[in-house]
């Protein structure tokens, strides 16, 4: 039951929804600018991160009759994806303008879908965790389809919506068939059942892999990534980003918990594991593999980070495969999501720079010769670029090191190497933008990237970020080295 | 037999028959009619579950509510020419997609009859919801007690629903200039 002393442990909830109603007023009130809404957004933001850090301290509770978490995972998580939303609010602001994007929904929308995802990060719960799949979703596709007068942003609105409303159906057919299989929609309660449980289990298994479906979808894992590279090239360039951190987190968080619902030390589930395991492992090996190799033959750069997200997704189901030996390599996940989203958040921004209109100077040819016409920029997306290749320095050399090593640890060597070596395909197609802004004379028709200040404000944090990460990582491994999955 | 049995069988003979129509009619609004059939025969498996209020609440929103404005928006589109996706699809196409749809169709009945000796009776039996007071009173009080975060975070779920469509039927993007 509800009580009062609960409502500070709901702080970082009440706050966003609080914000998500102060949106909508203060742009009612002022319809003709979006200043106030992006005030409201920015100080939502900065106050959720703030009541996040105060739940650290709470250990592990649940609230709301059981169907919310506070753990460690879950307001670090929050913590991670409102600070990175942050970054997008305030550094996409001249890329709103260049778009003619002036209404200030686009701030409402925003909110909306951190709030989705942080009611689905911290979910215990089935039926809780499809609701805010839902509520995160709905924004995230009127948000693709904002750059109304392309008709690639239309057509990929229009894909994402009709592939999520289906995926959403699929979720909850696997929950209605866990529910028939377990008797409950609760994960702890589920887990208590699967201790005890010794029968059939091809009820269970068949819901149970419909929901994995599900959010395997949501990630992009290869094969089932077909939407991504439309969806990003068709969406404004902030939004992609947007879905690249924060949504691709929240949902990796959920698939950690959904694949660890069951208890595997019981005799019943633990052939089931071997299989799970080998699925996995297929998933990993074809994003891996599709990933960098399709990646490397891209030329325009939002579908060449798409394909790279899709390689991401494989290095981190090799974590994935660690923590369902040991589940306390979670932090590998953890740690490669952060370094992803820190590197993915300062590529985008560098990206909404661009000074074309509708999306067209995003290609890899527009980068030819940037080095002499805009050193700076060229430098700092070096940066990026290399720390996404994983050059030691950065911080994508840590977070591949630990993923790789996680696995390692799961006895998965053959698979270390075979995400090793697409590493290095990888590394072509991302060197190859820097080599084109190096070694090229620039060509006076390809677009020129001018950024506003509080934008480069926020990509100077971002590649700092990378590069003190990259050479400190101790700090940020130990304080993800306490996070647990709590059944 | 059963009448109960006889009821069950007719009613989801036509679930499943309108449901085949609604994919297969080539005009949206023989599409939409099938659909209304579908609906209805839903209802009626409701009720013979014992869920009379469920079955009622599936007529008036389903077929009252939301059927007409599927009808609506066709009429809005003017979407009355028959079009069929499926002839200018490949035989092959067709055959892919009909051995996955009973592939599926396999794994999911394999998995649904060997529930039988899984699922036990839930909580709510025909005896504990008349203690409660019926059908009506039971449901608000599991919606309104246990499932009541689920339903304060459906009215988020709406909140979205209705910014992103107003956001997205906005004539205008713009209204005035912008901030940085």
């Amino acid at each position: 039951m509800f009580d009062l002393a609960n409502l500070a442990l709901l702080g970082p909830w009440l706050v966003l929804s609080l914000g998500i109603m102060a949106t909508m007023l203060v742009s009612s009130i002022r319809i003709e600018t979006r200043l106030p809404a992006k005030i409201v957004t920015i100080i939502t933001l900065v106050l959720v991160m703030i009541t996040s850090i105060g739940l650290f301290s709470e250990g592990t509770k649940t609230v709301l009759n059981g169907y919310i978490e506070i753990s460690k995972l879950s307001c670090m998580t929050l913590f991670f994806m409102s600070g990175i939303s942050l970054m997008f609010v305030v550094g996409s602001g001249g890329y709103l303008n260049k778009e003619k994007i002036h209404i200030s929904d686009y701030y409402n929308l925003l909110l909306l879908m951190v709030f989705g995802a942080s009611i689905l990060v911290s979910a215990k719960d089935l039926f809780v965790m499809f609701i805010a799949l839902e509520v995160m979703s709905l924004p995230a596709y009127a948000l693709v389809g904002f750059r109304r007068n392309d008709s690639r942003s239309n057509e990929a609105a229009i894909k994402y919506f009709i592939l999520g409303g289906a995926l959403g159906a699929i979720f909850l057919m696997g929950t209605s068939f866990i529910f028939g299989a377990s008797g409950s929609t609760q994960l702890a309660q589920i887990f208590e059942w699967s201790k005890g449980y010794n029968g059939d289990l091809l009820l269970f298994v068949v819901g149970h892999l419909l929901v994995l479906f599900a959010f395997l979808f949501k990630v992009a894992a290869a094969p089932f990534h077909f939407w991504k590279p439309d969806v990003y090239e068709g969406a404004p360039v902030s939004v992609t980003g947007l879905m690249a951190t924060v949504i691709t987190t929240a949902a990796f968080v959920v698939l950690v918990r959904l694949f660890h619902l069951v208890d595997f030390q019981s005799t019943t589930f633990a052939p089931y594991l071997e299989s799970l395991k080998q699925l996995i492992r297929v998933v990993a090996v074809m994003s891996l593999v599709g990933g960098s190799t399709v990646l490397i033959l891209q030329k325009n750069l939002k579908r060449m980070l798409a394909y790279s997200s899709i390689n991401h997704t494989g290095y981190l189901l090799l974590g994935l495969l660690g923590t369902l030996s040991k589940p306390d390599q979670i932090y590998s996940i953890w740690f490669y999501l952060a370094g992803y989203s820190i590197i993915t958040c300062g590529l985008f921004l560098m990206l909404s720079q661009s000074t074309t209109t509708n999306d067209q100077g995003l290609e890899l040819v527009d980068l030819t010769g940037l080095m002499k016409k805009n050193p700076y920029f060229a430098t700092v997306l070096s940066i990026f670029f290399l720390s996404m290749v994983g050059m030691p320095f950065t911080v994508g050399f840590f977070t591949k090191y630990t993923v790789f090593m996680s696995s390692i640890s799961a006895g998965e060597v053959g698979f270390v190497v075979i995400a090793a070596i697409c590493a290095v395909i990888g590394a072509y197609g991302y060197l190859r933008p820097i080599a084109l802004m190096v070694m090229r004379d620039p060509d006076p028709s390809s677009a020129s990237f001018v950024g506003t200040k509080f934008n480069q404000a926020m990509i100077i944090i971002l590649a700092a970020l990378c590069i003190i990460l990259g050479i400190f990582p101790q700090a940020l491994i130990q304080l993800t080295k306490g996070l647990e999955l709590i059944p | 037999m059963d009448w109960i049995f006889v009821a069950f069988i007719v009613f989801s003979t036509i679930a499943i028959l309108g449901s085949l129509m609604v994919v297969l009619q080539k005009t949206p609004v023989s599409s939409a009619f099938s659909l209304v059939l579908v609906f209805f025969s839903f209802s009626g498996l409701y009720a013979l579950l014992g869920a009379h209020f469920i079955a009622a609440l599936q007529i008036l929103v389903y077929t009252g509510a939301i059927m007409v404005l599927f009808v609506f928006v066709i009429m809005l589109l003017g979407q009355d020419q028959p079009t069929s996706d499926l002839k200018d699809s490949s035989l092959l196409f067709k055959g892919i997609t009909l051995l996955g749809a009973i592939g599926l169709l396999n794994v999911l009945l394999q998995a649904a009859l060997s529930s039988k000796d899984i699922v036990g009776k839930g909580v709510y039996t025909e005896e504990k919801i008349n203690e409660m007071g019926g059908n009506l009173k039971s449901i608000s009080e599991v919606l309104f007690k246990d499932y009541v975060f689920h339903f304060e975070l459906v009215s988020f779920l709406i909140l979205g629903a209705i910014v992103a469509t107003v956001a997205l039927a906005k004539r205008k993007n713009s209204l005035s200039g912008g901030v940085s």
